[in-house]
């Protein structure tokens, strides 16, 4: 084909150009644009091109009958997934968290009702045109479009601030609010009067402004656009080269229109095998979170019916049609919006395009007549609501749907197969599944797809309605991961289908073929994140008996093994022992009961965690009730768990190590002779010792002492419930011999080391003060705690006094 | 009276010339009386920037008008406004105090109806014969309930003579009164059972509207009945943003004043002006320019406050002799201004002097080491 050789420099002789083209028909569009798929369909039903070419990738011209097939409709998208096996753009342990996990990279091609390219292919198909996608395919594209911003090339950003700033001053020039507006104002309303030719004439003259802004040249090869036509033109010099005869039609980006006449072609990198591109169906309300330019498509969507409908102002049927659908869901909502302001919000809109110098009101006068005329008072206290209802219709629910044969990403398929087996409803009416995975095998499936389903984000699930304490407000349950509803048998869990299920399965059809290997895929990068975290590491192997992930329990555990040699923290390999200890055994019967190499596993963080128990000894106040809890479950695991032998001379040795440095914690001191005590280790009489040490000591030492009770309370409450009093003893003779501003300072804590204790127990200890010899019997408030109660109540009174008649300044002393 | 006896004159005399260059220069349809079409209006309000609009006077004299901007906020705020007013609904524009509703609605009426004084304030002493229509009782005794002895109110004038009227502070009314607007909202039309046959029923001509105003912080709109809710579109006017906006708008409101005063000296320098709006604009934020947080006064500490601070400041240099506006004339005024009801609102002055004023004085910025120096005055 001739190619001039180079781009004229004055942008009427590039319309000029374009328009002369006798082979070519020049089909500029913006993406998602009402008047750009109108104006394309019309032209190639006129036109009849002997081909279409499309901008899209490559890879997906295979796909283009289903997508023009009768039976599909939009939104659908093509989606594109790229795994970089060989590390080729060096993503891996970059963008995943381990150089062993391939950088995968994904794209979607969303076509709606008003993509001019789904358009442009429809009406080749009618008109009997070939058809293909012409533009690069992601792996191609990986180079310029996944480029980390520290790494992107000077000249681009340049490029990117002037383009900001050329469609900032373009909304302002026309006192648009944005460029959305300023596109919508100038090339969708009223676009339908408009003699294509000029349409098409006045967004070329745009394109090449927005091309011809300043900047480096290399900017546009940095950032893939002058590849990426490049590989466009040599697409379309093969078609040309198969149809000598005919027009052929190339519908791309208007940016991109401008150049392309005098672009001389070269191929870019083909797909490969680890590129597996897809047509699947999308929904509206994934379009407005994922892509800024159909923030709000029920509006386009809206519009395109007017054209289709053959409305002459389509904008305006659309705009009148969308304040009713507001009304009407605001009715629904229960605010007080009538008929009549809908009529006035319809009126209003009109009246904001006539003052705007519009044809037709659009988008931006719809929202203006809403919030002008539905908000009733100050619009930060009564427009919420409204608001939220506007856009919730403004986005709208429609779901897509792709011919059959199409083939539909085999997660898709298998997810609906597998709930169908397991008999979870997801037909979209809410519903209470229970599944009881201890007692019935049958459900031992169900449950692993339910929390398969949770945990890689597929929302399926719903509210309960009665769900008590925290948690997550769909399931009711024992969970063993989290440690909640121990108390609970079975699950129970709120299900319902909504249009994002399918969404969010898309997205994760690049990871496997199965919900399943979805888990497995997205739990193998978790694993490499915890790495060298030992409580992590556990904490989702639990995840994966859970889950019923068989092969990833193994690797978890291989995991979380590397994990405890380099593991240093105390805190961490205990939390790794306890999970450990429920994974072995937890009741649910998750398939690791009772599994060997986990015992064995527990053996081994078991010895490493005493082995670090000397270490705790000095930490900080505030991690103090953390490492008692630690201590305790050390404690607990060494003394019940039995499927191996654990080694509690270790324990024992580590605890002495632990609280013979007497300047270590006190409360970690305390704990520490309790568990000596209960082991049988040391005397009650070396206890008490230790204890009046702190207790008989300055008054700094005598607040350390309600520590070391406090500590001691938490692992040896026996020692003061049994049958010795010998402690306690000790502990009320040091008591009154303290002065009463010592008193003072001691009582909260010593208050807080006997909350370790029922009423019950506080009763009988007590009893016991008062009256070493006799028994403890249930009953009333015991005469000897109304008597230590009234001793303390006139002790606390009389110090009152006494600092109440203190001069100022010199604190009453006992 | 003449310009310079008046205090203050209302928006269609202080720009008589602006509104005849639009006028002249008015090609667009105008709704059924409108003395302007609605984007004249809007140019009335938002300005016509640098463009001086050609015009000729009755005596053939040529002249060329810049139409000065006189919202500083939301146009399209002000664009659904003038709609609301050519549609069949009332407008009410609510906000904080001090944000410019009644300063809008004035203007609004002006370009609309070549008047604004069409207006009713909202008090709680208010009664319905203000609002609608009231007896000369001389007459009323000589000839009975006659035309020539009813006395129009600001509405029954609004309503024959198809102009805009203004309700100001429209919740501060008894409901019942309020209630009065219904109606001549919905069936166009006003009562009179006192006055018989056609007398006695008064239809609105085109061009009447109503445009009301009520603030947040008295009594809201909650307690509007729904009737009368329904026959308004609500917009709210929202403090400003833009810290020089802001002071754009207080310079040329305090000069407004100034040159209205009658007295000459002084004017607040923009040195000066920049330290009054910027402690503003920052108290009411709740944080400095720098990011560092304060307390906000529960005074309003609304531009309208900051253009009295100025003008008061402006007048205390020139009755007590000084060569120019100084800091410490604002601060002077300042603590009363910002603290209305509560002595707390003193601490958050002083917390900003000691947060926001300081460091800046410490660095040297400007005239803020002269506004640091005066804080004895926040008393």
């Amino acid at each position: 084909m001739a190619r001039a050789a180079a781009v004229p420099t004055a942008h009427d002789a590039v319309i000029a150009a374009i328009e002369a083209d006798p082979r070519v028909i020049w089909l500029p569009i913006r993406h998602f644009s009402a008047a750009s798929a109108r104006v394309v369909g019309e032209w190639i039903r006129r036109e009849r091109p002997v081909a279409v070419l499309v901008e899209g990738p490559e890879d997906a011209t295979d796909l283009i009958p289903h997508l023009v097939h009768a039976d599909t409709r939009p939104p659908v998208t093509v989606m594109s997934t790229w795994i970089d096996k060989k590390n080729a753009f060096g993503g891996s342990g970059v963008l995943t968290a381990d150089p062993s996990i391939p950088a995968r990279y994904r794209a979607w091609w969303p076509m709606t009702e008003t993509s001019a390219e789904y358009q442009a292919l429809v009406a080749g198909q009618e008109v009997g045109a070939a058809l293909r996608f012409v533009d690069v395919s992601l792996k191609a594209g990986v180079p310029w479009s996944h480029v980390p911003r520290e790494r992107m090339v000077a000249s681009v950003e340049v490029r990117h601030r002037l383009e900001e700033a050329f469609f900032q001053r373009l909304a302002e020039r026309t006192r648009t609010r944005s460029f959305d507006a300023f596109w919508r104002a100038g090339f969708e309303l009223g676009a339908i009067d408009r003699d294509p030719m000029l349409w098409r004439r006045a967004v070329l003259t745009f394109a090449w402004c927005a091309r011809n802004l300043g900047g480096d040249e290399a900017a546009l090869e940095a950032d893939g656009t002058l590849p990426r036509e490049r590989h466009m033109r040599a697409h379309l010099d093969e078609v040309a080269k198969a149809h000598p005869e005919g027009r052929i039609a190339v519908v791309t980006g208007a940016f991109h229109t401008v150049a392309l006449p005098w672009t001389r072609g070269k191929r870019a990198t083909k797909a490969d095998a680890a590129t597996s591109t897809l047509l699947t169906a999308h929904s509206w309300r994934a379009l407005s979170s994922l892509y800024d330019r159909v923030r709000l498509p029920a509006w386009d969507g809206a519009v395109w019916d007017a054209v289709v409908a053959g409305e002459a102002r389509p904008h305006a049927v659309a705009a009148r049609r969308m304040v009713v659908e507001v009304a009407r869901a605001a009715r629904s909502r229960g605010l007080p919006v009538s008929t009549a302001d809908a009529v006035a919000a319809d009126d209003v809109a009109n009246g904001l395009a006539a003052l705007r110098g519009l044809a037709e009101p659009g988008l931006e006068e719809v929202l203006d007549a809403v919030q002008s005329t539905f908000v009733k008072g100050d619009r930060l206290t009564h427009g919420g609501a409204i608001e939220v209802v506007a856009r919730e219709v403004l986005v709208g629910s429609r779901v897509g749907r792709v011919v059959e044969g199409a083939g539909r990403p085999p997660l898709l398929a298998s997810f609906y197969e597998e709930a169908k087996r397991v008999k979870v409803d997801l037909s979209g009416e809410p519903k209470v599944v229970r599944c009881d995975p201890a007692r019935q095998d049958g459900h031992k499936e169900k449950s692993a797809f339910l929390h398969r389903a949770e945990y890689v984000g597929v929302p399926i699930f719903d509210d309960l309605e009665r769900t008590r304490g925290e948690g997550r407000a769909h399931f009711r349950g024992a969970d063993p991961v989290e440690g909640t509803g121990q108390e609970l048998l079975g699950e129970t869990w709120g299900i319902r289908w909504r249009e994002a299920v399918d969404d969010r399965l898309v997205e994760l059809s690049d990871r496997g073929p199965t919900l399943e290997a979805v888990a497995a895929s997205q739990m193998a990068e978790r694993l490499a994140e915890v790495r060298g975290d030992a409580a992590a590491a556990v904490r989702e192997l639990l995840r994966c008996a859970q889950m019923r992930l068989g092969a990833m329990v193994d690797e978890a555990l291989r995991v979380a093994e590397a994990a405890f040699a380099e593991d240093q923290a105390v805190d961490h390999l205990v939390a790794a022992l306890a999970d450990l200890v429920v994974v072995h055994a937890y009741r649910d019967a998750l398939d690791t009961r009772g599994d060997t190499r986990v015992a064995m596993a527990i053996l081994d963080v078991y010895r490493r965690a005493c082995l670090r128990l000397p270490a705790v000894r000095n930490v900080p106040d505030e991690q103090v009730e953390g490492a008692l809890d630690r201590l305790q479950t050390l404690v607990r695991v060494a003394a019940t768990f039995d499927a191996v032998a654990l080694d509690r001379a270790l324990l024992t040795e580590k605890v002495r190590e632990m609280v013979r440095d007497p300047r270590g914690q006190p409360a970690l001191r305390g704990a520490g002779y309790g568990i000596l005590y209960g082991f049988g280790a040391v005397r009650e009489a070396a206890l008490v010792r230790e204890l009046e040490g702190y207790l008989l000591g300055s008054p700094l030492h005598v607040r350390l002492g309600a520590g070391f009770l406090d500590g001691l309370f938490a692992t040896a409450r026996t020692i003061v419930l049994g049958r010795e009093t010998r402690l306690l003893a000790v502990v009320t003779r040091s008591l009154t011999r303290l002065d009463w501003g010592t008193f003072k300072l001691l009582l909260p804590e010593l208050r807080r080391a006997f909350t370790r204790f029922t009423p019950h127990e506080l009763d009988a200890i007590a009893a016991r003060l008062s009256a070493p010899d006799e028994p403890v019997v249930d009953g009333p408030v015991p005469e000897a705690v109304r008597r230590l109660v009234a001793a303390a109540d006139a002790r606390a009174a009389s110090g009152v006094r006494r600092e109440a008649v203190a001069p100022s300044g010199a604190p009453a002393r006992r | 009276m003449t310009e310079t006896q008046a205090i203050r004159l209302p928006a269609e005399l202080r720009y008589p010339g602006e509104l005849e260059a639009l006028s002249a220069n008015d090609r667009d349809p105008r709704p059924p009386g409108w003395r302007l079409s609605p984007r004249a209006v809007e140019r009335f309000v938002t300005g016509s920037g640098d463009q001086a609009l050609p015009w000729e006077d009755a005596r053939g004299v040529a002249h060329e008008t810049v139409i000065t901007r006189k919202f500083y906020g939301h146009d399209v705020l002000v664009q659904r406004a003038i709609v609301t007013l050519a549609s069949d609904r009332g407008l009410l524009l609510v906000g904080e105090p001090g944000t410019a509703k009644s300063w809008l609605s004035e203007h609004l009426a002006a370009a609309i109806s070549g008047s604004s004084v069409l207006t009713v304030q909202g008090s709680a002493g208010i009664t319905e014969d203000q609002i609608k229509y009231g007896w000369n009782y001389a007459l009323l005794l000589a000839e009975g309930p006659t035309p020539r002895a009813l006395v129009p109110g600001p509405l029954y004038v609004g309503m024959t003579t198809g102009r805009i009227v203004r309700f100001e502070e429209i919740t501060r009314a008894p409901h019942e009164v309020q209630d009065t607007l219904l109606s001549c909202l919905s069936e166009k039309l006003l009562l009179v059972p006192e006055l018989p046959g056609d007398d006695g029923v008064v239809f609105a001509r085109r061009g009447f509207n109503v445009v009301a105003t009520a603030n947040t912080r008295d009594r809201g709109v909650n307690e509007m009945s729904a009737a009368l809710k329904r026959r308004f579109n609500f917009e709210t006017v929202p403090a400003l943003d833009d810290l020089q906006q802001e002071v754009a708008i207080v310079r040329d409101q305090v000069t407004r004043l100034l040159d209205g005063s009658g007295t000459s000296g002084p004017t607040l320098g923009d040195d000066v002006l920049e330290l009054l709006v910027t402690t503003f604009h920052e108290i009411r934020a709740g944080k400095t320019a720098e990011g560092i947080k304060v307390d906000r006064a529960q005074a309003m500490m609304s531009t309208a406050e900051a253009v009295s601070v100025g003008f008061h400041a402006a007048l205390h240099a020139r009755f007590f002799g000084s060569a120019a506006v100084a800091p410490e004339h604002v601060v002077m005024h300042l603590s009363g201004a910002a603290v209305k009801d509560r002595a707390e609102d003193l601490k958050v002055l002083r917390g900003y002097w000691d947060v926001a004023v300081k460091p800046r004085a410490q660095r040297e910025i400007g005239a803020w080491k002269a506004y640091w120096a005066a804080r004895g005055h926040l008393a």
